[in-house]
């Protein structure tokens, strides 16, 4: 079943005509970790366009924009909705063709809506510029059950994109976290 | 190689069902049927608790009370030493403080938390200042050992004295990562 704040967020986004996937926590799921937030990634097209029109949706309140980042509040739901510029993440490719990859290949659809898959997530939370931050994110998931394999999965996904430079050593890291061994157990004896 | 620990029932205990207390195959010449744990619901883990196993459940309700906004499937921490032993459906999360799982208030769940989510203990602890016994809280980190967990979300904040044992996190995203899961308040 669909978060509330998932439905919100995709009545407000179908009716201005915005194309979106679901990425961050949501999309991973509630079963293994997840706050109210919610991340869409969308082209830079809708997001030069049509997010900014955005600012007049008597349902949301603008906050910030910042670096391909826009922030809004759901009002209804009272939880941030940040709307991502998939340029971002696009590497030497362009937005459509990142938006196209993930919407073909790394996502899933669940009531009309697509969830982008794990790996797709952890890939666009190392590719920002807090990642350090966001692999203790990484690491959560891990613990609630999403397997430390995807790893490899968030290396394929850098070599299409040509971002291998940026995200190897940050993947190493994650690996090199994983390897702590309070972590060691719950991720591998349970 | 690893210890393991088996329960014995005491001389005049009543016996658990087979459900919650699984026998272990008695080895030839030895007197008495040891039980392995099982602990498939929250009841389970309070009927264990009242026949004194050390171990207690962390939900996401507890975190999102604590205000922290959060989902997660429930998950079992338990005495190390019976970590192994334990068979459940639940994530199992060895705890190396035995007498943190006696009685576990505030500052033995965020010691908890802290071992599996670093943001949302540092977020639980920081919207509840002053609810909570800051050297207690230190007590049980050193006791854990959890210097470096608690460093990289900059616990030392909250908790004079603490060492600071390797990496911190940014302060500025840090503060990005609290404000993106806010205490939920809703607009009409």
């Amino acid at each position: 079943m669909t978060e509330p704040e998932i439905e919100r967020a995709d009545q407000i986004l179908r009716r201005h005509g915005v194309r979106y996937i679901v990425v961050g926590g949501q999309a991973i799921g509630k079963s293994v970790s997840t706050t109210d937030d919610v991340d869409v990634l969308v082209t830079t097209g809708d997001y030069a366009e049509t997010v900014p029109k955005l600012r007049d949706e008597p349902e949301l309140k603008f906050e910030w924009e910042e670096g391909g980042v826009t922030r809004f509040r759901i009002l209804a739901a009272g939880v941030p909705l940040d709307i991502l510029d998939a340029a971002t993440f696009a590497g030497d490719r362009t937005d459509e063709e990142f938006f196209a990859f993930l919407r073909e290949e790394e996502s899933t659809e669940r009531d009309g809506i697509r969830f982008a898959s794990a790996a797709a997530v952890w890939y666009t939370r190392l590719m920002i510029r807090r990642w350090k931050t966001y692999a203790e994110k990484i690491l959560r998931n891990a613990i609630g059950g999403v397997g430390a394999g995807r790893l490899r999965r968030v290396e394929e996904i850098s070599e299409r994109f040509g971002t291998e430079a940026t995200i190897r050593e940050r993947v190493d890291y994650v690996r090199a976290e994983m390897r702590r061994p309070d972590l060691e157990y719950i991720l591998h004896d349970n | 190689m690893r210890l393991e620990t088996t329960l014995f029932r005491e001389a005049g205990e009543h016996p658990l069902p087979r459900a919650v207390a699984v026998p272990v195959p008695k080895p030839k010449g030895r007197p008495r049927v040891g039980y392995l744990p099982r602990v498939q619901s929250v009841e389970d883990v309070e009927r264990w608790r009242r026949r004194g196993l050390p171990l207690a459940l962390l939900t996401s309700d507890w975190v999102t009370q604590n205000g922290y906004p959060e989902k997660f499937r429930p998950l079992l921490f338990v005495y190390a030493d019976l970590a192994n032993q334990v068979q459940s459906r639940y994530r199992v999360v060895p705890v190396r403080d035995r007498d943190a799982l006696r009685e576990p208030g505030f500052e033995e769940f965020v010691t908890f938390l802290l071992k599996v989510d670093t943001l949302a203990a540092r977020a639980v602890v920081l919207r509840n200042q002053g609810k909570y016994n800051p050297s207690e809280l230190y007590r049980r980190v050193r006791n854990e050992g959890l210097e470096r967990l608690a460093t990289k979300v900059r616990l030392q904040e909250f908790v004079p004295g603490l060492p600071v044992v390797g990496e911190q996190l940014p302060e500025a995203d840090l503060a990005w990562v609290e404000r993106n899961n806010p205490r939920r308040t809703v607009s009409p």
